[in-house]
């Protein structure tokens, strides 16, 4: 369960910046993320906090001590890496064992690792098959228990579960968070999908264009990003041009095409422009709360499962999108129809207008 | 309307495997079918069968009327998007873009117009000089995609199309994908293991597993009334209550789930003493502080909270041990007081919860648990 502390960790290709100056520091047992979209870094930080990759300046600490020039199997980390890579020709067990086994460990000790760790995974049955005879799931989790077997507290995963059926995906983050807690590892995982990152981590750090942008909880990212990036990269956001009417540290109140909404965030010079975010989520169609209310017609409508999303015209090509739960009864509001979109000022989160446009603010 | 494919009794077996295991289907004219199911259940290659990259060991293939069995693949008016595609290195996004309609003899002007808005519309235009080993992977998975789409081809066979792209792309691209498909009067056929992806996009969802058709319908059709067991499981996120029927009226049966209490369900088909399993999806359990009189009602703690985005995840342990999960809207969850080891009581409907005959083998390996 060691910490982990990066400092301005800097790396380059040729002359394209991978990583700039990544700072973060992990606490013993935490779960941490780090996400982005692909060709942001993400990958790159984490082989240099492996080992695998030498940073060109920057220092890596584990536990407070300088780990700068040991290579990967000087490091002890365990490493998960996207593609599963189990060895073909070794049954469950003894890939799984294989750690302890290299290492010379008493035969007792990598007997009850290796129990231990297939107990864990749900695998006790499967030990004496070849890595083909699984699911990509129990193939991904042996993997997983490799790792762990190896004696290793600090876990590096490296898009462990993106090669995997949604399905199976969506059950086993859940099941990586739980075994890494129940064990007190300290664990770091990249992805690009930010539902996973929810799902699984402690904290979340962002990353853009080789740049940590912010971290937090994955409560405070999603509900008060401070940086309009995350707002579009965390979860699914409207994000419109607007003008700052009356600014103010405790709210104020901002303007999109004809309505006049409060809100709250940034506090710009009144008349400047801003980039409102609201989650359709957090807006209902004829909701309860008062604070604001924006008339519109229904565009489109559609069926999503768990919830209905509309689109709705509040203005002049201004249109909001709106997720709602359902019911198999209820069919919801037509498409054509005149609403009322409610929106607690609180979900009307206002930050200063990128300089280069909003498209290349968010999608680079 | 005139069906664009059908299928029947299609039959196609690798040496011990039964792939495909007598499938009938008719995909309409203008059609957007998903075919869903988990790995190995035969879907890439009902797929493959209809682009011709394989043929059938029994059975027939028509695309416009026409058997096809016997037509390469070149001819059948299809275009196949494979899951491992392959742009053509030695040639930019745009050339790699402009190939099919190029060697199609498509008129210049029109290839130029197509190209540049599909790449557009992937926001890949800026790249358009670029060569693939310039773009990164979910840059080259664009560029395959709108490729696929340029040849002009009525039919568009899509393997897992969005599955190695960014989640939040992947998310993007699945609307425009369906839009492209309805403006451009495409039919589509498209594979994939993502039951969300399946429901945002499809007019219409075919359930594979096992080589075989496990359910058909619409999104809301096999969403809310899964037909077996193994559908409900794999559509939707559902929590899964083993039980013995104890008593039926009125095709609503009374469940008894061990430790935890009984519950009402409707029936489909159970018959008093029969072992059970209901299945309830995880935003029907309800965390009410005062529930509607009709509601089912097992008590519980709360042992964890994780915030989703749109929605919050609670885990509940019943009484008796068993974990449930329920889905709490976000604006629901900001304004309640739940915290974690709070008593709560989960409700949900009867009508909401489905009860299925217990299956033979076990109910792990019939929903394909890991």
């Amino acid at each position: 369960m060691p910490t982990v502390d990066i400092r301005e960790l800097r790396k380059k290709f040729g002359q394209f910046e991978a990583v700039r100056d990544a700072t973060m520091s992990i606490g013993n047992g935490e779960y941490v993320s780090i996400i982005g979209p692909s060709g942001c870094g993400k990958t790159t930080l984490l082989r240099m906090i492996a080992g695998i990759l030498r940073q060109d300046s920057g220092d890596v600490r584990f536990d407070g001590e300088l780990v700068n020039d040991k290579p990967i199997e000087e490091r002890g980390v365990g490493y998960v890496f996207q593609d599963i890579a189990l060895f073909p020709h070794m049954n469950i067990w003894e890939n799984v064992s294989y750690g302890p086994r290299a290492k010379g460990e008493p035969i007792d000790h990598i007997r009850a690792v290796t129990l231990e760790m297939l107990e864990m995974m749900k695998l006790s049955d499967r030990y004496r098959d070849p890595p083909s005879n699984l699911s990509g799931g129990m193939q991904q989790k042996a993997a997983v228990a490799r790792a762990i077997a190896h004696g290793s507290k600090l876990m590096l995963l490296d898009e462990p579960l993106s090669m995997l059926d949604a399905r199976v995906r969506s059950e086993l983050r859940f099941e990586l968070r739980r075994i890494v807690k129940d064990l007190s590892l300290t664990a770091i995982h990249v992805t690009h999908d930010q539902e996973e990152a929810m799902a699984i981590s402690d904290r979340i750090f962002v990353m853009q264009k080789g740049v940590l942008v912010e971290n937090g909880s994955p409560s405070d990212l999603y509900f008060r990003p401070t940086h309009l990036f995350t707002a579009y990269f965390l979860g699914e956001s409207n994000i419109l041009a607007g003008r700052m009417e009356e600014p103010g540290e405790d709210g104020c109140i901002v303007r999109i095409g004809h309505s006049q909404l409060r809100a709250i965030g940034m506090s710009g010079a009144k008349g400047s422009k801003v980039a409102i975010v609201i989650r359709p989520e957090l807006a209902e169609i004829d909701g309860e709360t008062d604070d604001n209310r924006i008339g519109g017609r229904v565009r489109a409508k559609y069926f999503e499962g768990s919830f209905l999303r509309y689109v709705v015209e509040i203005g002049d090509d201004l249109f909001l999108r709106v997720k709602c739960r359902v019911d198999e009864s209820g069919r919801g509001h037509r498409v054509g129809e005149q609403v009322s979109v409610s929106v607690g000022r609180d979900h009307v989160r206002v930050y200063e207008f990128p300089a280069g446009g909003l498209n290349k603010e968010i999608r680079g | 309307m005139l069906p664009r494919i059908e299928l029947q009794d299609v039959t196609k077996r690798f040496v011990d495997v039964l792939a495909i295991d007598g499938i009938s289907a008719v995909i309409d004219d203008g059609e957007y079918v998903c075919i869903l199911g988990p790995t190995g259940s035969g879907k890439s290659t009902l797929l493959r069968l209809i682009a011709g990259l394989a043929n059938p060991d029994k059975g027939e293939i028509k695309i416009d009327g026409n058997r096809v069995n016997e037509v390469p693949p070149e001819h059948r008016n299809t275009s196949l998007m494979p899951q491992n595609y392959a742009l053509f290195p030695h040639m930019t996004a745009w050339e790699n873009v402009a190939y099919g309609p190029t060697s199609r003899g498509v008129d210049p002007d029109e290839i130029a117009r197509r190209v540049s808005t599909l790449l557009k519309t992937v926001r890949l235009q800026d790249w358009a000089k670029a060569y693939p080993s310039q773009l990164s992977g979910g840059m080259q998975q664009r560029i395959a995609l709108v490729r696929s789409l340029a040849s002009g081809a009525k039919v568009l066979l899509l393997d897992e199309p969005l599955g190695t792209l960014d989640a939040r792309l992947r998310l993007d691209l699945r609307r425009y994908l369906r839009r492209f498909a309805k403006d451009f009067g495409l039919t589509v056929v498209h594979v994939t293991h993502d039951q969300s992806e399946a429901i945002s996009i499809a007019d219409r969802i075919l359930i594979l597993r096992h080589g075989r058709i496990e359910q058909e319908g619409n999104p809301r059709a096999v969403y809310f009334t899964p037909k077996t067991l193994f559908a409900a499981s794999f559509v939707g996120d559902r929590v899964l209550l083993e039980g013995v029927v104890r008593e039926v009226r009125d095709e609503i049966a009374t469940v008894e789930v061990e430790g935890a209490g009984e519950i009402r369900a409707k029936s489909r088909g159970l018959r008093e003493g029969e072992l059970t399993v209901v299945a309830i999806r995880c935003e029907s359990l309800q965390l009410a502080d005062h529930p509607a009189e009709n509601l089912n009602r097992l008590s519980g703690r709360v042992i964890e909270i994780r915030p989703l985005g749109a929605y919050f995840r609670y885990s509940v342990e019943l009484q008796g041990g068993k974990r449930v999960y329920s889905h709490v809207s976000a604006l629901q969850a900001l304004s309640n007081s739940l915290r974690v080891g709070s008593q709560v009581d989960v409700c949900f409907a009867a009508q909401d919860a489905l009860s299925y005959k217990y299956p033979e083998r076990g109910l792990a390996l019939e929903v394909e648990a890991f």
